[in-house]
């Protein structure tokens, strides 16, 4: 098999939920081998959520958890006991990067913070991830992506016109997704300069900053011209009709995008209506736009007779951007998606044959996909305590019963 | 002080958000981006809003300009054939070049990835399209709401809507689909330019889809529909928890509750209340399912308190609640001034702006703005006589002629 980019690359894992361990996930993916270090004292929360078979104590049961950490280890330490924090350090030693979201502070208190490691580990980077940054007088806040969509101010831009009220949830949890894939980036940068120049370093990545990023139109709009923006909801800042539309089926809708009157054009032939062609309401991008409200009735009015395939067909063909909105149902159905391999059957012990989702990878003829299952808790005790440590067979066996590998 | 990819030399012929995203996260960290535009009427982002000063005009454009930040700007018309001559000697001195131009855009300008591959054997080309170079979907036409809903996201987002009818799938604020895709584009490349290195130092073509890069976000629900049979929804019968936005003094504010702790804590600010000891709210799954009557409780207690005010003491408490920042808001926040996240930058015609700034701080490589974006063609005369050694006297007959 080819060489992967990042094997020879081993990441100590410490991260937690989502915005770290997607991160780690394109670590892995890539190549590089990835122990988390969890513990029995404080198991990720995606690993205490209930699995196939219902409740569960294994914590090896709930999926949510493994779609983050396909092909990756995992040890056990309590790093509570001043004996786990020295085999956590000895774990470093042999590590290029170190990857953690405790609050800040936190690893500062264990010894286990960037200024103590690189005196046993010199060129080590160092990721942490945190709601507010490492810095700052509210550095230490608690976090989560819910919170930082109100904190970044992206809940206040995302809602129905007319609202006072933005949804009360994102359930895509995006401020996690996004700083984690902001995370995999700045591993990959540090990881550069280090090949060129042997020079570690330490990353702070605030998931308040990297989702501001990811937004910049209504700040801009807010320092250039003092304007506070509202919700838009599906709508866009020029063309006309942009949204999602009602079709045929129990909660069924389509997303269309007309961008320009060459497509408008297409759009009227495609749906049979060539009056609207004509309609001097419609005629061109700015008048669409400002009767946007009354187009939008029309073209429901047409997607209503229509699953949205069919929806999506028609107008694709014609040359106009449209899209079924994707429930969970239709999305494992995508034809674009299973063409493209994008989906994997993983066996994932103990709770069997499922479907994965692919970090989406695809440089070339270089191997994709999930390459192994994700590790049960401890699962690799053994591998870390002994082939990486040396320690005995006793004296982990002593760990155990002392809960330090725990 | 050094910055991480400043060895990196980067061709950007692409426009709008995906491509030009990839490209300043590469150049916001060092690498030299050199940036093609069409003659005359450039990147499509000159034209997109806000406008400085609500003036339309091509130097204006905020978004263009974030997105622009420390390339080098050049004209070419990719259409003539010293145009396209002159493309090929930027592709032999450069890393990466970024296209998100349409499946097929660059081989009907002859300048596709087998053309470039015999220019620049060591090149990387990073093309961003909707839907990726191959399969069923791959001539559809994308964009950010549709890829944003093709994804699953836009199903998901409006959480507990009390009216699915009323309340259609949802678009996130902004164009969070674009963003996602240039950010991975980036990883990719940064990816094959280690891989480049450490190996046999080979070029090779990346298919980076927009879809698949969305689509990964949805990970978690993925196995959890695949091994539970968990269907998420987007109504408020599907869900039941405390946490969500509550109304307060001056706006509202986001109530995290985790476990039993939280709530204590919680109750116990709001000065321990009778009704907090009721049956029907006794767990978080009774909370959730009594939500409507709890609401106007909470709200003897919250009404009288602002957003902030709650924000600092749940969290002196240890409890994850946030307030509901407006745009001001968070410009002004303490904890953004006293990290410098928003930086000043001055352009010659949009005058001075604060952007968003570092997506993250590095110790020894940091983030640094060396140049705002460049004016349409500004650097034709550094970069064609610089680098590819035309000659000075020529430039007028190159624009007479319409090539820059």
């Amino acid at each position: 098999m080819k060489r992967l980019p990042l094997e020879g690359i081993r990441v100590a894992d410490f991260t937690r939920i989502q915005a770290g361990p997607q991160a780690q996930a394109w670590m892995a993916h890539l190549g590089a081998e990835v122990i988390r270090i969890e513990s029995h004292t404080a198991a990720d929360t995606l690993r205490q959520m209930r699995g196939a078979a219902g409740e569960d104590r294994t914590l090896n049961r709930a999926p949510g958890f493994y779609a983050f950490s396909f092909g990756k280890k995992s040890c056990n330490l309590n790093l509570r006991h001043p004996r786990a924090v020295e085999l956590a350090k000895g774990i470093i030693k042999t590590c290029d990067v170190v990857a953690e979201n405790y609050a800040p502070g936190a690893m500062e208190r264990l010894g286990l913070d960037y200024q103590s490691l690189r005196k046993i580990k010199p060129n080590l980077i160092m990721l942490s991830t945190s709601g507010l940054g490492q810095t700052g007088p509210d550095a230490g806040y608690a976090a989560y992506a819910a919170t930082i969509h109100a904190l970044s101010g992206f809940s206040s831009l995302t809602g129905y016109p007319g609202e006072e009220r933005p949804p009360a949830l994102m359930a895509m949890m995006w401020s996690d997704a996004l700083t984690a894939t902001t995370g995999a980036f700045a591993l990959l940068a540090a990881l550069h300069y280090r090949k060129r120049t042997g020079q570690g370093q330490h990353i702070d990545l605030s998931m308040n900053e990297a989702t501001v990023d990811f937004l910049p139109e209504p700040f801009l709009d807010y320092t250039m011209n003092g304007r506070v923006r509202g919700f838009v909801g599906n709508r866009d800042e020029a063309a006309a009709p942009h949204g999602v539309y009602r079709c045929q089926g129990e909660d069924k809708w389509v997303a269309i995008a007309v961008s320009d009157d060459q497509e408008w054009q297409a759009f009227c032939r495609a749906t049979g209506h060539s009056e609207w062609a004509s309609d001097p309401r419609f005629a061109d991008a700015y008048s669409r736009w400002h009767h946007q409200e009354e187009l939008d009735v029309l073209v429901t009015q047409w997607t209503k007779k229509h699953i949205p395939q069919e929806v999506t067909e028609v107008l694709q063909r014609a040359g106009v951007a449209a899209a079924p909105s994707a429930n969970i149902v239709d999305f494992l159905a995508d034809p674009q998606l299973r063409a493209r391999n994008f989906f994997m059957e993983v066996e994932q012990p103990p709770i069997g044959k499922g479907t994965a989702a692919v970090v989406p990878w695809k440089l070339g003829p270089k191997p994709d996909g999930v390459r192994k299952a994700g590790p049960n808790m401890g699962e690799h005790n053994h591998y870390v305590f002994h082939d990486i440590l040396g320690l005995s067979e006793e004296e982990i066996e002593k760990l155990i019963k002392d809960q330090v590998i725990y | 002080m050094a910055q991480a990819l400043s060895d990196l030399k980067v061709l950007e012929y692409a426009q709008g958000i995906t491509g030009p995203w990839c490209g300043k996260l590469l150049g916001d960290y060092g690498a030299e981006v050199i940036k093609v535009e069409d003659p005359g009427i450039g990147d499509k982002a000159r034209r997109m809003e806000p406008f400085a000063g609500d003036v339309p005009h091509p130097e204006r454009s905020g978004l263009f300009l974030y997105l622009n930040t420390n390339k080098l700007g050049v004209t070419l018309n990719l259409k003539t054939a010293t145009g396209q001559r002159l493309f090929q000697e930027l592709i032999r001195q450069a890393d990466v070049l970024i296209d998100n131009n349409g499946v097929g855009a660059m081989d009907k300008l002859g300048l596709g990835w087998k053309t470039l591959k015999k220019v620049n054997p060591r090149l990387i080309m990073a093309t961003i399209t909707p839907f990726g170079l191959t399969g069923p979907w791959k001539k559809y036409k994308g964009g950010n709401l549709v890829n944003l809903h093709a994804s699953g996201q836009g199903f998901m987002t409006p959480g507990q809507v009390e009216d699915p009818e009323s309340h259609p799938p949802l678009k996130t604020a902004g164009h969070q689909a674009d963003f996602m895709a240039g950010l991975t584009a980036a990883i990719c490349t940064l990816t094959a330019v280690f891989a480049s290195r450490l190996g046999n130092g080979k070029g090779e073509r990346l298919d980076i889809s927009e879809h698949e890069a969305l689509a990964f976000q949805w990970a978690r629900d993925i196995a959890m529909y695949s091994w539970d049979k968990t269907i998420p929804k987007r109504t408020k019968a599907g869900l039941a928890m405390t946490s969500g936005l509550v109304p307060c003094k001056d706006g509202f504010f986001y109530l995290h509750l985790r476990d039993a702790r939280h709530w204590d804590t919680y109750v116990k600010l709001m000065g321990n209340p009778a009704w907090a000891k009721e049956e029907r709210f006794k767990d978080d799954l009774s909370r959730g399912k009594n939500y409507s009557e709890l609401e106007p409780l909470m709200m003897e207690w919250t009404m009288r308190h602002s957003k902030d005010e709650i924000y600092h003491l749940m969290q002196g408490e240890k409890v994850a609640t946030m307030p509901l920042f407006t745009v001001p808001e968070v410009v002004n926040y303490r904890q953004m001034e006293e990290r410098g996240f928003f930086t000043a930058i001055k352009h010659p015609m949009a005058g001075v702006a604060k952007y968003p700034g570092a997506p993250f701080k590095m110790s020894a490589t940091p983030w640094k703005i060396r140049r705002p974006a460049p004016t349409l063609g500004q650097h034709n005369q550094e970069v064609l006589c610089g680098r590819l050694g035309c000659k000075k006297e020529n430039l007028p007959k190159l624009r007479a002629t319409g090539i820059i």
